[in-house]
């Protein structure tokens, strides 16, 4: 369970976060929406451990910030809107990063190790790409490698911070299809995104940040309405629902 | 989270993950032939004629319970012993410094450019050398010539002083603001370092002799006396292979993996400094070694720190032991300056490699 309690950051004077309160359930995946700007990614910072000037992140009851680095990597793991990708490296040594904190400092992976490596890179189906260097994948490879690591990591809570943005519809898909069917394990998902859609597709709750605060949070349906989002996106939006329930979110030109 | 049961694939990808640990022992074992061999032909060429069978006698000679007669004269083992042997041993160590160096900034600072001078160690060395050249002479610290002592204070007292500046930027902890604090420190060391050089006329040879590097005048007290900081320096480093792999993801998912990216760099940064400084102590300013050693040594597909360290350092070690050869044997009974061969032979073989690598050389 994450708890965000007053939850207030302030970067170069100027406040980011104004005091926000948010839970998360074990096993839930919440998507954070909101205009560029709103805070989104500073919230899932402060959510990994990041610096808050004021207010708690807890986790199982435990402040966030209380948790060594090490004990919090093992329970926390983020995927970054652009990681780095290292050129030397193989998809399999990529992922094996993930073991970082679980080793010494001065440490290297067991067989221990090397079984929950080939684990990630089987359960998101990379086993074909385990010696491929880094800088051959495509971006819809890449993004599973970095998923991978995240996995090797064994966390509870997984943070996406626009997981998808730079790959095609079908790829996004697959990836967050990946990482639904993990949600088996108990894994927590709280993933910043700019599409609506898929948000209200994998999300059990959504989270809209606007101006650094949650201006409305609950269930896709109860969220991703159109007086809602017109009025945060500054857009003229309509969101429409096939018969299945599905919701996908449609801009509407204020010129014909 | 917890995981499920491996499936018969993941079990049979295990054996393939993650570092095929064969395949460095073999390429460690490659490098540390070429070394040996680049050494051998360090003691076997030189202006007196010496039987390479004698010199690999006469070393088998000097192991414990061997006794070998390897046929040389006095003359010819003391030229081997006193004059070639601590000069291709410290070539090999301050090669070997400053390939490592160079390939653990390239990783700490995410910067293909970066060389172990990167923070002003040069530039300390060269002014705390100068110094001792221009103003103190002659004279000697508890037998010790002052100029390795000031040389080895100059470039360390830099490093910590770009330190200082690079966290006086701000937040002042990434690597950029400690870059940018050694290119202040560099430029103002250089410039007092020029200043006094140039004070002195009668010196001037004296000082750019020193700072093109030299290995001509190596003795076994010089081995001896850096060889405990290159030791600690490059166990230190050595150690810290995997931790400049995580540092390579940046230092935010650095961070997420438990990692604290400014203390692994400030570790690194002090054990690069406490060799490089001890290197440039006894051997002036070399350079290139540092910068195209690692980037060769990746053009020959070794991938990741815990294989390019060590094997930085043997290239470096083998390249500067080549590099002196041509310089004492090129122009007999001249020598060139050692600094002048490695940016010689560095800066063309640089290119190729760039050439080669089509920017996969990257760190």
């Amino acid at each position: 369970m994450i708890e965000l309690r007053d939850v207030r950051v302030v970067r170069g004077g100027r406040p980011v976060l104004h005091g926000v309160n948010l839970d998360v359930p074990r096993g839930a995946w919440c998507a954070l929406i909101g205009p560029n700007g709103a805070g989104k990614s500073t919230l899932l910072r402060a959510i990994a451990g990041g610096p808050v000037d004021g207010g708690a992140v807890l986790i199982d009851g435990q402040p966030v910030h209380a948790i060594g680095r090490r004990a919090r990597a093992r329970r926390m793991a983020v995927v970054d809107q652009q990681p780095t990708m290292p050129a030397d490296m193989t998809v399999a040594d990529y992922v094996a990063l993930g073991r970082t904190p679980y080793l010494s400092y001065f440490g290297r992976e067991g067989a221990d190790d090397r079984r929950v490596v080939a684990e990630c890179l089987d359960r998101l189906d990379l086993m074909a790409f385990a010696g491929r260097r880094v800088t051959t994948l495509s971006g819809g490879e890449w993004q599973r490698t970095v998923v991978a690591r995240a996995l090797a990591q064994q966390p509870d809570v997984l943070l996406l911070d626009e997981p998808t943005s730079a790959l095609d519809v079908g790829r996004q898909l697959h990836v967050l299809e990946l990482v639904d069917r993990l949600r088996g394990d108990d894994l927590t998902v709280i993933s910043a995104t700019h599409d609506l859609g898929l948000a209200a597709a994998f999300s059990d709750r959504v989270a809209l940040v606007s101006g650094g605060l949650i201006v409305a949070e609950g269930a896709p349906a109860e969220v991703i309405r159109e007086s809602v989002l017109s009025e945060h996106y500054g857009a003229d939006l309509r969101v429409l629902r096939d018969d299945e329930g599905h919701l996908a979110v449609v801009p509407r030109r204020t010129r014909p | 989270m917890s995981t499920d049961a491996p499936t018969p694939a993941a079990t049979a990808g295990v054996q393939a993950l993650p570092q095929a640990a064969w395949a460095l022992w073999v390429r460690l074992t490659c490098a540390v032939v070429v070394l040996v061999g680049c050494m051998l032909a360090g003691l076997f060429i030189g202006a007196v004629h010496i039987p390479p069978g004698g010199v690999v006698l006469d070393i088998l000679d000097h192991l414990p319970l061997v006794h070998i007669d390897s046929g040389l004269t006095e003359q010819q083992r003391d030229v081997l012993w006193l004059l070639r042997m601590p000069r291709v041993a410290l070539g090999a160590l301050v090669g070997a410094t400053l390939g490592l160096g160079g390939a653990a900034y390239q990783g700490t600072f995410r910067n293909p450019l970066a060389d172990p001078y990167l923070l002003g160690v040069a530039a300390g060395a060269g002014l705390g050398a100068t110094i001792a050249i221009v103003y103190a002479q002659g004279h000697s610290l508890g037998g010790q010539s002052l100029l390795p002592v000031l040389a080895f204070a100059g470039g360390a007292l830099a490093v910590a002083l770009a330190m200082l500046v690079g966290r006086s930027f701000g937040e002042g902890r990434s690597s950029t603001t400690l870059i940018l604090g050694g290119v202040a420190v560099a430029t103002f060391l250089t410039a007092v370092q020029t200043f006094v050089q140039q004070s002195r006329d009668d010196t001037l040879r004296i000082v750019y002799d020193w700072i093109l590097g030299r290995l001509a005048t190596s003795q076994w007290s010089e081995v001896r006396m850096v060889l405990p900081y290159l030791v600690v320096s490059a166990v230190v480093v050595l150690l810290h292979g995997r931790m400049l792999d995580v540092l390579g993801l940046g230092d935010d998912t650095a961070e997420s993996l438990g990692v604290n990216p400014a203390r692994v760099r400030g570790i690194v940064v002090i054990a690069v400094t406490l060799g490089t400084a001890a290197a440039v102590a006894v051997s002036g300013l070399i350079g290139f070694v540092g910068i195209v050693v690692p980037h060769v040594v990746r053009l020959l597909g070794v991938r990741g720190y815990r294989a390019l360290l060590p094997l930085s350092a043997l290239a470096g070690g083998a390249f500067l032991v080549l590099c002196d050869l041509l310089a004492r044997t090129a122009l007999s009974p001249a020598e060139l300056p050692i600094g002048v061969v490695t940016a010689l032979v560095g800066a063309p073989v640089f290119a190729l490699v760039l050439r080669s690598a089509r920017g996969s050389a990257q760190p």
